[in-house]
């Protein structure tokens, strides 16, 4: 690089750095505001939202409205916490839980209009009952974990979630990096917060990602879902032909870019994935 | 086109452009909150053109003039008088120049928001204060080499990870 980049880019540094603040300009985090604006079906759920002063207006009626109804429930959300061994429960939708010593369960009993949500740390097992239109989100201090009706065991802490599916298939959303990872029967996740590691396992194939060393391993896994945790990692958008998406890859990736990634994908398996910006 | 189809296309636009655009608009207004509002008008106007969608030649290009034109209403809106010569100075590069600055920032920004926090503090002390290593290590308690450390291996992520395809792209 010539003398005149170096200094662009150290300048172009100072500017971001000067009006930077975190969660901001992000925009998976103003999408579903966008889509609730333009009346479109939001396909991305992130894990807490930030309104800008566009929405500000609204957002400050809406606030009166949850403060009133908070005010007014705030003793009414349910704890469970297992003293015993193995506490079984039964969630207001007949959900069944079983839950390890020492593990905390938190719901609003009514809970939500459009998602049942539960927030939790140590060893719950859930047994989810089947309601195609009101998702079942467990959050942990580290991760979320989005089902519609299936079975799995989600351990948590303030530093790492596991997660093991017995049945059925759930969405699995660390919260660094935003990968959301779609799970079936048979497999398991393992995310620690402190060193960004993901690892998702199941007998026949393999996906590790490491944020912090910035090393992505996949194996045995269909591009579909390569390209899917690529696109959310590197943050960009992927176009993968349908023919393709089933087709099983396999290798690791130490810091690398994007294209080269996509550059050695193409050139291993004769596809044509390509990056649109 | 169809419906769901214009859909994936309009978020597609919007999930690619939104950052750098807000930090194109930051140029104009110097503040991350009117940029991003600024923005989130434009995709929200583009969305009520978008049976165009398909005819408009470069979406891209039709966003950044959009943003820009915005952002330059907004302000003669707020100060009517602002006489021509103090309105900001970035005419000066050419829209495929301002571009290009905005996607740089943009992956810088995105850079920093996956620094750990630590690390972040740190690099922002440097950049953002123009704090010296020296101050740094003093106001935190660390050494110096550490302080360096810390800021070294910030930039050497902005280039490992994004700026290879940064080069690819505009270089």
């Amino acid at each position: 690089m010539q003398q005149s980049d170096l200094h662009k880019t150290d300048e172009r540094v100072r500017f971001v750095a000067r009006h930077y603040q975190p969660d901001r300009i992000d925009s998976r985090k103003v999408w579903p505001e966008m889509c609730e604006q333009l009346g479109i079906f939001s396909k991305h759920r992130p894990n807490h939202r930030t309104f800008s002063t566009y929405w500000q207006v609204a957002a400050a009626a809406a606030l009166l409205l949850i403060a009133g109804i908070l005010y007014f429930m705030g003793d009414k959300t349910e704890v469970l916490v297992a003293e015993n061994e193995r506490s079984a429960f039964s969630l207001p939708d007949q959900t069944k839980i079983v839950m390890q010593r020492g593990a905390k369960l938190e719901y609003d009993p009514r809970f939500g209009k459009n998602e049942r949500h539960v927030s939790m740390s140590g060893e719950i097992t859930f047994a989810v009952t089947r309601d195609e239109t009101k998702p079942f989100i467990v959050s942990t201090p580290v991760a979320r974990v989005e089902v519609l009706g299936t079975e799995f065991t989600v351990k948590a802490d303030n530093k790492e979630a596991r997660l093991t599916v017995t049945s059925g298939k759930v969405l699995f959303t660390p919260h660094d990096p935003v990968i959301p990872l779609l799970c079936d029967a048979g497999m398991a996740v393992h995310y620690r917060a402190d060193t960004e590691t993901v690892e998702v396992t199941s007998p026949e194939s393999r996906i590790a990602i490491n944020g912090k060393e910035d090393f992505l391993l996949f194996d045995n896994i269909q591009l579909k879902e390569v390209a899917r945790v690529l696109s959310h990692y590197y943050n960009v958008s992927i176009e993968l032909p349908d023919n393709e998406s089933d087709i099983r890859f396999s290798s690791s990736f130490t810091r690398k870019s994007i294209l080269e990634i996509i550059n050695i994908i193409n050139l291993t398996l004769d596809t044509h994935i390509t990056l649109s910006y | 086109m169809e419906h769901d189809q214009l859909e994936k296309k309009f978020s597609n636009h919007f999930h690619t452009h939104y950052r750098p655009l807000c930090l194109h608009a930051l140029h104009y207004m110097g503040s991350v909150e009117e940029a991003e509002d600024v923005v989130q008008e434009t995709f929200v106007s583009l969305w009520d053109k978008r049976e165009q969608l398909g005819t408009i030649q470069s979406v891209k290009a039709y966003l950044y003039t959009a943003v820009r034109n915005n952002c330059l209403t907004r302000i003669r809106d707020a100060k009517p008088t602002t006489p021509i010569d103090q309105l900001p100075p970035d005419e000066l590069l050419t829209e495929e120049e301002q571009a290009e600055r905005a996607e740089m920032e943009a992956r810088i920004w995105k850079m920093i928001d996956e620094l750990p926090e630590r690390r972040r503090e740190i690099f922002l002390m440097a950049k953002r204060d123009g704090m010296s290593y020296k101050e740094i290590a003093t106001e935190t308690g660390l050494t110096v080499k550490t302080v360096e450390n810390h800021v070294f291996r910030a930039m050497q992520s902005l280039r490992s990870k994004d700026f290879s395809a940064y080069l690819f792209f505009f270089a």
